[in-house]
């Protein structure tokens, strides 16, 4: 039914498809599976027409094609739920629908609409009804509102990326049978998740990207959970650094106790979390973006309200934390997101590095900075994690991810810090830059500091942790000590979403 | 004796028409996302152009509005070029037409056109119907500009909730994205959006020179397009609820020039000033809403006290001008939370890759 | 990396761009003088002596300075933190009727007393008036823009009813107030000519504003709020409370700027109308000097010049002082429109050099 061959798609001197193949077959649900940045979404851009492929073809019942817009994928029955809702909220279904299908503009049959919005739903058990707004629906709701916008336009391959992101366990119950019940009538889906479990649950076969490249394809009948995990995350080489043995009279610095926060649009609500790091330990936080990383960040710094549980910094309770308590207090942040929280874009290298400076008086003189001490301070700062193309009043937008990277942390660990939340530090780094970044953290570390590292690369966690834990939807499914009695498997088992053994 | 009599809803209903035009207009135009600061600029030009049209086509009252129609999608034409086309921030350009129309109007006004002046029009008389108590006058007997203008404000209501161009442009507004993606160009909805406004606003501004008055004078609009964006607000930003913010800031303007006349004001005043205070009373203790229950209750007490005291209060006539204005603010003030402006409003649409 | 030649040029293209525009429209107002079929030259030469003809005018000139250059300065911190106030007008003239006000009845005070209690009077009138809307946005998240520009509206009808009711002069004849208190008014700097000592503040002020922004800690701390709200949050900004400061400080300015425009005037009563847009066009200024504390000297310098011209240029020439006011307008949008294609420009001229 679709054949993408050797596809290819180089962004600069990134290579985000590499030769890639997909065949999926009449009928079938066709997994695509693989980490964050191996290439499914640009493979899927290409297939949707908003991406041109550098090289290689797609082929149709058949025929090759060219596929040069969204449009002219959905005429050739190529449909895409993107992750984030092409819906009108203030619209309702029906009218939501109409916005889709040809038509004059100054008529309106939203009769036929719901109608068949109703027969649709009545068919596949949906309970979408047509009348209803988009704000008042469920996300699972609204997804299922993507899908018969699709099913309207008689698509005929059904493209699904990461559906399960927004569904509960119980929709996600009610999901596969309504795949499944999709493809008897012929149509195909195309079905990109990360997380195995699903797969298993729901594809016929599927194909595994990394990096770039496609690995390798397997029918789920005749393959298991550890043949899939391999080909998706491949044998680790990190060898794990000469770890010292942390004294047993270590203080705990931080520690976090039965926390749990509500849950809203957009935030996972964390349950029942308690984790400790001790003074020279390294705890790492494995697990794919938004399974509750950012809300544990954002409860130790005062930012989010707690349901029950506690905070202890030093074995004192926290209470009334806020972020720049939290530096007062010896804790260093490097968020993940550095464009939404970490830095501001538009202002220049010396701005960004001084607004956490704005108290410090060897640089401040009655309210003002004193512009010899700055430049001094700003020099070193750039200097000592070598931030490239770097004159002060350069604007942060002009450099380089990875020069920006490391400019924050340039700017939270040239001091005297005690604890260190590190998410996704290295992300976006060239390995040199990434080397010294651990080197850093391998150095607070030394000098008897605590860190929480926040990672989605099994790599680096494996390199620095003493312990690692695994979140996953807002709870900590296990935990594994990162010594002689390490299972690698194990890790990766409970990353892709299983439980702990 | 109350005010509130034939006279002021006649009254009413003919200061109504050319606001409601205007503001009609800006409703289609914010809910595709484009906010028109401008407006007393385009109603300004509209009143100018059409007057100056409708003399030189020898007084010709359907001429005058067509050239004010016209007028203002032309210097709608420039707000949409710069904000929509180049992404100009909307409320600079906004102030900018304003000072264009502003000067344009007046150079013109004082180099050519100092003293033209027109018949205006008449009140039509709709047969049989002109002829019933009290609704006679009131509803059958107003021009035939009144009548256009509600044609226009159901049409409006049709097209935007009964028609797929409508889907277009509440899209536009509030999720411009979907619109995008189903394959709409949604620069060409707004612009089309910012011009309709302008026409709309050109022609009640027409309405206002050649309609009612016949002649031109400087600042003839008087902040009727601030007006117009003010009930386009507190209507909620749809046509039926702008027809009652359009309605109540008629009502009060005619009840002031009436009071005027009268001296003070009489007790049915008080009465709804006190229904008012009531109202928000009420409505803020079920909210816990504190601010407004003290203000609604302060509210009722006063008006409660005056009523029974007979005393004759003497109200400024700038009060009544900008009673409109303050209860705007004490609607966005108290129920901001159901005051959900078009969620793009302001906001250039830029395709995300 | 961009080269140091792309930098310069890319200056060059975003300086050169608006004065262009602004060339062609004082040509455009040229244009329209000569087809309403007076002399272009004489216009030209009208504005001039207006604004410059003597010592008197060009006092007139710079004193109109004033009002814009603080409103701008008031535009320049509000924006800093990304607020879109436009309430200035009914800013200016809430500080102009409590600095009025000041100057009616305390009276018997020394000077040295008087003016500047009216100042501060004038300062927190401004600050009152923009308070509610700032209050609506840090609470209710309203937008700025619309209550602003209502409260300008209801301050128009507050100043027509003031000066015709309780700070009506005594014989009740014109809409306007009786004579303010010569104590309480700013002194001449040149006796006979309009340039007032609230110039030097004006100017001490901009130096002011321009160092805060640029070389404390609480100007960065505003910076970065405007720049990104949210990762100010984490770095132990209070974004909020920074934006609720910097409005209230901007209502502050524009009542100082109705402050000046009562007490620093030769007429010494206050009307209805002596806010006279300079509520609008400071915004103008600020925006045309791209939120630049120092360039705001002369947009305002050109605004001034046009504006005190087109008195001479009705008068002399014959042709309608709104011609001026057509300039303006033209001005605005043109350089609106034309900044952003400058950067667009620019933006391509480096992805160019990229490849």
């Amino acid at each position: 039914m679709l054949k993408m061959n050797g596809i290819s798609k180089s962004f600069g001197r990134l290579h985000a498809n590499e030769n890639v193949d997909l065949i999926v077959e009449y009928g079938e649900i066709h997994g695509l599976l693989g980490e964050n940045g191996a290439g499914k979404s640009t493979l899927m851009n290409i297939l949707f027409g908003l991406l041109q492929p550098d090289s290689g073809t797609i082929e149709v019942d058949g025929k090759i094609v060219k596929i040069n817009s969204p449009k002219e994928a959905l005429e050739l029955g190529i449909g895409m739920v993107h992750q984030h809702f092409q819906l009108v909220p203030t619209l309702t279904v029906a009218e939501n629908l109409t916005l889709t299908t040809p038509g004059p503009m100054l008529q309106l049959d939203l009769q036929k609409i719901s109608d068949y919005i109703s027969e649709i739903s009545q068919k596949y058990d949906l309970e979408v009804n047509p009348s209803a707004r988009i704000s008042d629906l469920s996300v699972g709701q609204q997804q299922r509102v993507e899908i018969i916008k699709l099913l309207f336009r008689n698509a005929k391959i059904i493209v699904l990326d990461e559906p399960t992101a927004v569904l509960t366990p119980s929709e996600w119950q009610r999901f596969t049978p309504f795949l499944k019940r999709l493809t008897e009538e012929g149509r195909s889906i195309v079905f990109i998740s990360h997380k195995l479990d699903e797969q298993f649950d729901a594809s016929n076969s599927c194909t595994v990207l990394r990096h770039g490249k496609s690995i390798g394809t397997r029918v789920m009948a005749e393959t298991d959970k550890d043949d899939l995990v391999e080909m998706m995350v491949g044998k680790t080489l990190a060898v794990a650094e000469v770890r010292q043995t942390i004294a047993s009279d270590a203080e705990t610095l931080l520690k976090m106790s039965h926390v749990s926060t509500r849950s809203a649009i957009g935030r996972v609500g964390l349950q029942d979390i308690s984790l400790n790091v001790k003074s020279g330990e390294i705890l790492g936080i494995a697990g794919v973006d938004g399974n509750g990383q950012d809300e544990i960040v954002d409860v130790l710094l005062g930012l989010l309200d707690m349901l029950s549980g506690n905070v202890e910094l030093r074995g004192v309770c926290s209470t009334a934390m806020s972020p720049s308590k939290w530096r007062e207090l010896g804790g260093a942040l490097v968020t993940a997101d550095r464009h939404t929280t970490g830095v501001a874009l538009q202002l220049d290298l010396a701005d960004n590095l001084l607004v956490t400076e704005r108290h410090n008086p060897e640089l401040v003189r009655l309210g003002a900075f004193s512009k010899a001490a700055v430049e001094r301070h700003v020099t070193d700062q750039l200097n000592s994690f070598d931030v490239r193309g770097a004159q002060p009043n350069v604007t942060m937008a002009q450099l380089s991810g990875g020069n920006q990277q490391k400019l924050v942390l340039a700017r939270e660990m040239n001091r005297e810090i005690d604890i260190l939340i590190a998410a996704q530090p290295i992300r976006g780094l060239d390995i040199g830059a990434a080397q010294t970044v651990h080197d850093r953290i391998l150095q607070h570390r030394n000098n008897g500091g605590a860190t929480i590292l926040i990672s989605t690369e099994l790599d680096e966690l494996i390199k620095l942790s003493d312990r690692i834990v695994v979140l996953s939807g807002g709870c900590i499914v296990g935990q594994i000590n990162n010594d002689e009695s390490f299972n690698f498997d194990e890790l990766a088992g409970l990353m892709a979403g299983g439980n702990a053994t | 004796m109350t005010p509130f009599d034939e006279a002021w809803l006649v009254a009413t209903i003919a200061i109504m028409a050319p606001l409601l035009l205007a503001a009609t207009g800006e409703v289609v135009s914010q809910k595709s996302g484009v906010l028109n600061v401008g407006l007393e600029g385009f109603m300004l030009t509209g009143a100018f152009f059409g007057l100056l049209g409708a003399a030189s086509l020898d007084g010709s009252i359907a001429g005058g509005l067509f050239v004010g129609v016209v007028a203002g999608m032309a210097i709608a034409a420039i707000m949409a070029t710069a904000t929509v086309a180049f992404q100009a921030d909307q409320v600079v350009i906004g102030v900018g037409i304003n000072l264009l129309a502003l000067g344009v109007t007046g150079f013109l006004f004082d180099e050519v056109a100092s003293d033209i002046a027109i018949t205006q029009l008449h009140s039509a008389s709709i047969p049989f119907l002109s002829d019933l108590p009290f609704v006679g006058s009131v509803l059958f007997s107003q021009k035939v500009t009144v009548y256009i203008v509600l044609v226009i404000v159901s049409a409006v209501w049709w097209c935007l909730y009964r028609t797929k161009l409508g889907i277009t442009i509440r899209g536009s507004g509030d999720y411009p994205s979907a619109v995008d993606t189903a394959g709409y160009n949604v620069t060409r909805v707004r612009f089309f959006c910012v011009l309709f406004a302008g026409a709309a606003a050109g022609g009640a501004g027409a309405m206002l020179s050649v309609a009612e008055v016949g002649i031109f004078q400087d600042g003839m609009v008087n902040g009727r397009g601030f007006l117009a964006l003010a009930a386009v607000i507190l209507g909620r930003w749809h046509p039926f609820g702008v027809l009652a913010a359009v309605a109540l800031f008629a009502g009060a303007d005619a009840l002031q020039l009436r009071l005027q006349a009268q001296g003070s004001i009489s007790a049915s005043v008080w009465f709804i000033t006190l229904s008012v205070g009531g109202f928000l009373a009420l409505s803020g203790i079920r909210k816990k809403a504190i601010l407004q229950a003290i203000f609604g209750g302060s509210l009722f007490i006063a008006s409660l006290t005056v009523l029974l005291i007979g005393l004759q209060v003497i109200v400024p006539f700038q009060l009544w001008r900008a009673l409109p204005f303050l209860l705007t603010l004490i609607v966005l003030l108290f129920f901001s939370s159901s005051v959900k402006a078009p969620a793009y409003l302001t906001v250039h649409f830029r395709r995300k890759q | 990396m961009i080269s140091r030649r792309h930098q310069i040029s890319s200056q060059v293209v975003s300086v050169s761009a608006p004065l262009l525009i602004v060339f062609l429209a004082l040509a455009m107002g040229l244009l329209a003088v000569l087809l309403a079929g007076k002399s272009p030259v004489d216009a030209v030469e009208a504005i001039y002596k207006g604004a410059f003809g003597n010592t008197r005018s060009i006092s007139s000139t710079i004193s109109r300075m004033v009002p814009m250059c603080l409103v701008a300065l008031g535009w320049i911190i509000a924006f800093s933190t990304k607020r879109v106030s436009i309430g200035f007008e009914g800013q200016i003239i809430a500080g102009g009727a409590a600095a009025a006000y000041v100057g009616l009845t305390l009276n018997g005070l020394p000077a040295f007393v008087h003016l500047p209690l009216a100042l501060i009077a004038a300062v927190l009138a401004g600050g009152f008036w923009v308070a509610l809307p700032t209050f609506m946005w840090a609470r209710r998240g309203v937008h700025e823009i619309i209550t602003t520009l209502l409260m300008n509206l209801i301050a128009l009808e507050m100043i027509s009813w003031l000066v015709r009711g309780p700070l009506q002069e005594a014989s009740g004849t014109f809409a306007r107030t009786d004579p303010i208190s010569a104590n309480s008014t700013w002194p001449t700097i040149i006796d006979g000519t309009r340039l007032h000592w609230d110039a030097l503040m004006v100017l001490v002020l901009i130096v002011t504003v321009a160092y805060v922004l640029k070389k404390t800690t609480f100007g960065l701390a505003l910076r970065f709020v405007g720049a990104n709200p949210v990762a100010a949050c984490y770095q132990g900004l209070n974004s909020t409370r920074i934006s609720v400061g910097a409005l209230l400080a901007s209502g502050g300015f524009a009542g100082l700027a109705g402050s000046s425009l009562i007490l620093a005037q030769p007429t010494s009563t206050m009307s209805a109308t002596f806010s006279g847009g300079y509520g609008y066009e400071g915004i103008v200024v600020a925006l045309l000097a791209r939120n630049n504390p120092y360039a705001v000297i002369p947009v305002a310098f050109l605004f001034a010049t046009l504006r005190q011209g087109s008195g001479l240029l009705e008068a002399k020439v014959g042709v309608s002082s709104a011609i001026v006011t057509v300039i303006m307008g033209v001005i605005v949008i043109g350089v609106s429109v034309g900044v952003l294609l400058a950067e667009k420009f620019n933006k391509q001229q480096i992805a160019e050099a990229a490849k």
